[in-house]
């Protein structure tokens, strides 16, 4: 763990973090990344911080929003096959 | 970053099994990230094929067991990068590390960009408005989220694909997610939301 990181969880073990540090642990909570303390530090402020509680309703619904809603393209149907041919004839 | 790579000496068989079970069922996310990187089905086609033929070039490279699709990224990543992107005629691109240093240098606040999105706005877009919002971010900030949110790949499996350090695959995520807030801020202001 490097000194920055360090420093970052001390504040958010003693509660000394400002809510643009807790922004970045709702990234990581959302995205996964975090780790069980890192999740009860985040569901501490939040019990004090209407602000933060906002911000982590918008990241995960834009979150739902990308996965559910955004585009997906169609694989063209020759292409499995193609591939399928291609390495066929191939020697690696 | 890279291990001591282990050369495997597959077998045919082991070879068409790796191909097959391992490498084809990934060929739908593949084929999707290539179009949202390239916007050419042409280009698209050629870049996945490009991919599974360099996999299977180097297949004795691949670890069974690990992480195909990642592998797979990696190098469709890479193709695009070092192939695709020189035909393009995209213009010169920004240092982001610069970028990314300037954003997270002490004292800089980001630019509050949530302000003015509300989740019930983000509850009402269409698919369409994420989708144009998505594709109007630089190619390295669409790759980041893409790669997250579509793919669900971890921050380190990430840094693997994208060759760039943890600290800044978390930096380019947090920027690419308040630039696309940015994005569809414009799109709910417009809309009336
Ligand atoms: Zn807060």
């Amino acid at each position: 763990m490097g000194l920055k990181q360090y420093v970052q969880n001390v504040k958010f073990r003693t509660g000394m973090a400002n809510c643009r540090e807790y922004i970045d642990l709702i990234y990581d909570v959302i995205d996964n990344q975090s780790s069980p303390s890192q999740e009860q530090y985040l569901r501490r402020h939040l019990k004090l911080c209407l602000k933060c509680v906002d911000a982590l309703n918008l990241e995960k619904e834009l979150k739902k929003a990308i996965q559910l809603k955004s585009v997906h393209q169609e694989v063209p149907k020759d292409l499995a096959d193609s591939i399928k041919n291609k390495i066929a004839k191939s020697t690696p | 970053m890279e291990e001591a790579i282990e050369k495997n000496n597959y077998t045919d068989q082991e070879k068409q099994q790796l191909v097959d079970m391992e490498f084809m069922p990934h060929l739908r996310a593949l084929y999707n990230f290539a179009y949202k990187l390239t916007y050419d089905e042409d280009d698209s086609k050629d870049l996945v094929q490009d991919t599974y033929m360099k996999a299977y070039r180097f297949i004795n490279s691949f670890q069974k067991g690990t992480n195909a699709k990642a592998w797979l990224f990696r190098i469709l990543k890479n193709s695009f990068i070092n192939e695709f992107r020189k035909k393009s005629k995209q213009p010169a691109q920004v240092d982001y590390q610069e970028v990314e240093g300037y954003y997270n240098s002490e004292g800089t606040e980001k630019p509050s960009s949530t302000t003015d999105l509300r989740v019930d706005s983000v509850k009402n877009m269409m698919g369409d408005e994420i989708t144009s919002a998505l594709n109007s971010l630089d190619v390295d900030f669409r790759t980041v989220i893409i790669l997250c949110d579509l793919e669900g790949f971890t921050y380190d499996e990430m840094a693997k694909i994208l060759d760039i350090p943890i600290g800044t695959v978390r930096s380019r995520i947090h920027r690419a997610r308040n630039l696309l807030k940015e994005k569809l801020a414009g799109y709910a202001a417009s809309m009336g939301y």
